[in-house]
């Protein structure tokens, strides 16, 4: 919301104000899909505000949609607040019902933001907290919309106030870039950047605008020239050239005086005791009324509505319009956009008043505004802030309250419920046992989602705390909760020695709670693959529970004993477990499910790690599912990625690669390193499966980088091995990646289930060939085939076999190569791995060639060439289309063979037209009815559609077609 | 060329929107002065205008303030 009161002119800023042009320039051309954001830094009072009201002003002046919020100093718990204040007012006032984008789920995440978004009756899951990526990507379409017509400016001023929502939708927008015809300007305190902020502000891609204090000669421009050149020099030897110090300073009638006054206000926030003394000053000079509407308005907020000040100050309506008359002529107050609200004349104007009010006044004040709020059916959430900072101790309607606006806010600004959450705790009774439980429970689970896991283990220590020792079914839970979040945490050996405690301290070794110890302990071992230990605590918890015959205990205990004998190589046993772990968790209801969904991510876990890939996706989206329906959300992310390895086993990279960026997104609105670097894994392995080995390389760097110096287990050795591959397929020195893999354990990689030792070993070995060197090769091989031999799993050996056919090949045995690689694929076939067994059949089609036999060695290549265009494989790809160049054979080019060749420009006629159609919200068969085409016809452009255009979804095509359909603005 | 009053009303839910539906809208009303009853609580606002006729005249608004707005054409007259 913009102020509208004559702004003072602009004084120097020559540089400042280019730069803003340049930022306008850019979007114009929206130079090479260029996604322009700009911040504008400095310290209080120097002129940020001032500087996009510039922005706000030129951008208006170009014929640019601009809209405009602030964030408030006190306001900072409404989750998306800044940005409610910059657009729900306009959208409120656009149909935007006719665009096809603007669907039922878009409309249902905007809703849960924007207050004008009307709620749709759609049957809906409830919103996830881990799932938050979806409001994100639902605001940035929301923005491309607005942006149709003409180039959108969204300015998002005070972001040092910004909520957590607020600042987690900015990184994303920034992250992924937001719409290239909409340029995000921000304004922010030098050095006061929200934390999530900083790296993607200072990754380059923001325009960062830094205000200096002005000149001795612009800072007495801006004074005015009705002051002597002797007033103008202590002016600024005060104000040290900051232009809201200069015109406070320049308002003082008694200049400079010193005013003990103005060292009770604001010198906190770094406001010079001169300017502060000013200010008193001349609010002491007003009317009592005047006064009075001035601190309840501190108290409303900034903006604030009059009848709420009014009401807080105790002021009739009459003697408060005239009071607020007074104030917008002495300027202390200013209209915004919108008449009825007010702003204070500097958020430091603000914030000195508020200071200078007694604290007993301002308690009550808090409380009159909450009354007048609730009065109003303000959502609890508006409400809280006044609560929180008026209601006495056992205030049970407060305790409510502060709950209602905890549990509304979870699923969107987790860290505004945590805060709910505690102020609810700070006015319970100690004795309040079942509600003090309640709350930190809560607590622990906002503190997970927005990854403050040190905070999340507190609350859950204090609420075993609360617990009396002998409530042992209770406590259990809870230590096993908090063991999970140690081991999240990577403290392993704290997680491990608290159950240990917990199983020893149990009186009865067989009771429900003594498999939970062992169960929860098993999954610990996991994190550090004590496979052993692991195992035989599976082992023993299975034993547990099927004497005690609890059917969801035993679902679990049998998910994860098969898991564990996974992992361990335990082939035979494992896939008995699997089975009869499957068969419980099928016949469970989702409810029961839902009851403990560690059992669906288990179950799906093992179902991969036995190259059971489509049992894996089928058990994985139940369990997602499962987890919205029940409004769970721990493991989506990783249940996803797991869904997305499976997939890419079964040869759909483009939906796999779909699938992980929904798993990424949520697993870094966690903030959890070990969750994000698992997550990069995935996407690393997905990318390298694609041939992107850039992209495979950076997010295992990332990965690497988010693990350094935790103990070596699982996630570290995945991360390492991830990144020696990939660095290794980049070029680098072999050297280099034997150190990275060096620190757990070397390139036996010990610590790997066998299915992704394997893998990376046959990488490995194909990185070696590549650079010649035979002999680590070979070494490499061998190391799959130990792999190979010690789980007796078709992918696992179909894996290494391909990895002996290449050196095998290499060694000049072409013959043998050709004919273990063919096996090599029978196996993967078998597996239902495609893109496995086709790389085999294009190593065999290389040895064939090698062999003399061209006919054979061009058959098996152009089949593979074309199962991995199909299956999105493109490095694989172009590997087979080089060889068949090599064999003067004909190469059929498909989707995007070079950068140059991608792109919209790059479709045919006929993949236009689709996409057309795509984007008019046609479906597969509405397509092939209009043009005449079967629906697999369809089917196979949409994928081109897909690999042509770089995108991995109908909407982002929609959202290309759009964009080229706009014509440039001029 | 005729002259319209332009007789606006909004409830005080709407008065943002009505101020925001201004935004990016090109209209030789904005940045211009008119009388308002929003900060008295009344929300309602009145534009006088030359135009064509009543459509031309409500053309100069958003769609979002055009619906909550009459055109009545006016002429002056000289009071007695």
């Amino acid at each position: 919301m913009q102020t509208q009161a004559r702004r003072p002119p602009t004084v120097g800023r020559t540089r400042e104000l280019a730069q803003l042009d340049a930022a306008l320039d850019m979007l114009r051309a929206r130079a090479g899909g260029a996604r322009p954001a700009i911040v504008v830094e400095g310290e209080p009072g120097v002129g940020k505000t001032h500087v996009l009201a510039e922005l706000h002003a030129r951008a208006e002046r170009r014929g640019h949609l601009v809209l405009h919020g602030s964030a408030a100093e006190f306001e900072r718990d409404l989750p998306f607040a800044v940005w409610v204040d910059a657009l729900d007012p306009y959208v409120a006032t656009q149909d935007l019902s006719g665009d096809p984008r603007w669907d039922a789920a878009l409309v249902s995440e905007l809703a849960e933001i924007f207050p004008s978004v009307p709620r749709t009756d759609a049957a809906r899951h409830p919103a996830v907290a881990d799932e938050r990526y979806l409001a994100h990507r639902a605001v940035r379409t929301l923005l491309e919309l607005l942006s149709r017509e003409k180039p959108l400016v969204l300015i998002l001023d005070d972001l040092h106030w910004a909520d957590s929502a607020s600042v987690e939708l900015i990184v994303a927008l920034t992250r992924r870039g937001g719409p290239a015809t909409a340029l995000l300007a921000f304004g922010c305190r030098s050095g006061k950047l929200p934390a999530p902020l900083m790296p993607a502000f200072a990754s380059g891609a923001v325009t960062i605008v830094e205000l200096a204090p002005l000149s001795e000669l612009e800072a007495a421009q801006l004074a005015g020239d009705e002051l002597t050149a002797a007033q103008r020099a202590v002016i600024f030897a005060e104000s040290g050239g900051n232009p809201f110090y200069t015109l406070q300073l320049a308002r003082t009638t008694d200049l400079p005086a010193h005013s003990r006054s103005g060292d009770r206000v604001a010198v906190g926030a770094g406001v010079p005791r001169v300017v502060a003394a000013g200010l008193i000053e001349e609010v002491l000079g007003l009317p009592a009324d005047c006064r009075t509407l001035l601190e309840a308005g501190s108290v409303a907020g900034d903006p604030f509505e009059p009848e709420l000040a009014y009401a807080i100050g105790e002021l009739s309506p009459e003697a408060g319009v005239a009071a607020l008359d007074a104030l917008l002529a002495a300027g202390l107050l200013r209209t915004t956009s919108v008449p009825r609200r007010m702003a204070f004349r500097h958020p430091l104007v603000r914030r000195a008043i508020y200071e200078t009010t007694g604290g007993g006044w301002r308690l009550a004040a808090h409380g009159r505004a909450a009354a007048a709020l609730a009065a109003a059916g303000t959502p609890a959430a508006a409400l809280a802030h006044h609560v929180e900072q008026s209601a006495p101790p056992g205030d049970e309607t407060a305790i409510a309250l502060l709950f209602e606006a905890a549990t509304a806010t979870a699923a969107r600004s987790p860290t505004g419920a945590a805060r709910w959450f505690a102020a609810a705790l700070r006015l319970m009774a100690f004795d309040d046992v079942g509600r003090r439980l309640q709350a930190l429970l809560g607590l622990a689970g906002v503190l997970r989602v927005t990854g403050d896991l040190t905070g999340c283990r507190q609350a859950l220590l204090d609420a075993i705390d609360l617990l009396p020792a002998d409530l042992t079914a209770h406590r259990l839970p809870l230590t096993a909760g908090c063991a999970i979040v140690e081991n999240l945490m990577g403290h392993h050996a704290d997680a491990r020695k608290r159950l240990v405690v917990a199983l020893e301290e149990l009186p009865d070794q067989d009771s429900r709670e003594a498999v939970v110890a062992r169960l929860a302990l098993s999954e610990g071992d996991f994190f550090t693959m004590r496979v052993q230990s692991m195992r035989a605590l599976a082992v023993e918890a299975l034993a547990g529970a099927q004497a005690l015959g609890e059917p969801s205990l035993i679902a679990a205990a049998t998910a994860v004993a098969a898991h564990t004998a996974a992992v361990a190589g335990d082939v035979a046993t494992a896939t008995a477990g699997q089975d009869a772990a499957a068969a419980i968790v099928d016949a469970m209801s989702d409810d029961d499910l839902a009851a403990d969904l560690s059992v669906a991510n288990r179950l799906g876990h093992g179902d991969f790690y036995l190259g059971r890939f489509g049992d894996c996706i089928a058990h994985m989206k139940r369990g997602i599912a499962v987890s919205r329906a029940s409004g769970q959300g721990q493991y989506i992310s990783l249940m996803t990625q797991f869904q997305a390895l499976g997939t890419m086993m079964r040869g759909d990279l483009v939906a796999a690669r779909e699938l992980q960026t929904d798993a990424l997104e949520s697993a870094r609105l966690t903030a959890n390193d070990y969750l994000t670097a698992a997550a990069l894994l995935t996407s690393s392995q997905i990318a390298m499966a694609g041939g992107d080995t850039g992209a495979a390389l950076q997010a295992a760097q990332e990965s690497v980088a988010l693990v350094e110096g935790i103990e070596p287990g699982l996630i570290p050795s995945f991360a390492r091995a991830g990144l020696a591959v990939a660095m290794l397929e980049a070029g680098h020195r072999a050297a280099a990646a034997d150190a990275v893999v060096a620190p757990v354990g070397g390139w036996p990689l010990p610590l790997l289930p066998a299915i992704f030792r394997v893998v990376y070993l046959e990488a490995k070995t194909r990185a070696d060939l590549g650079r010649g060197d035979i002999a680590a090769a070979e070494a490499a091989a061998a190391l799959a085939e130990t792999a190979a031999d010690t789980h007796d799993l078709r992918i696992v050996r179909a894996i290494a076999m391909r990895a002996r056919a290449a050196v095998r090949l290499a060694a000049g045995e072409v013959a043998a190569a050709a004919e273990l690689a063919l096996a090599a694929a029978a196996e993967a076939d078998a597996a239902d791995a495609p893109i496995e067994a086709t790389r085999a059949r294009l190593l065999a089609g290389r040895a064939c060639a090698a062999d003399g036999d061209r006919a054979r060695a061009v058959a098996l290549l152009r089949a593979a060439e074309a199962q991995l265009d199909a299956c999105g494989a493109l490095g694989a790809r172009a590997e087979a289309r080089r060889e068949l160049r090599r064999l003067g054979a004909r190469v059929e080019l498909r989707g995007p063979a070079t950068p140059a060749d991608a792109g919209i420009d790059a479709l045919t006629a006929r993949e236009r037209e689709i996409a057309e159609l795509i984007t008019d919200r046609k479906t597969n068969r509405e397509i092939a009815g209009a043009l005449f085409l079967s629906p697999k016809t369809v089917e196979s452009h949409v994928r081109n559609l897909f690999v042509k255009l770089g995108v991995s979804s109908r909407v982002d095509i929609a959202r290309q077609i759009e964009q080229s359909r706009r014509a440039p603005v001029d | 060329m005729p002259v319209f009053l332009l007789n606006h009303r909004h409830s005080s839910e709407e008065c943002a929107a009505a101020y925001a539906a201004w935004n990016g809208f090109d209209s030789p009303l904005r940045k211009g002065r008119a009388p308002s009853t929003c900060l008295a609580g009344g929300h309602r606002i009145w534009w006088r205008v030359e135009a064509a006729d009543a459509a031309a005249a409500m053309a100069l608004m958003p769609v979002y303030v055009a619906a909550r707005t009459d055109a009545v054409e006016v002429r002056d007259i000289e009071t007695p």
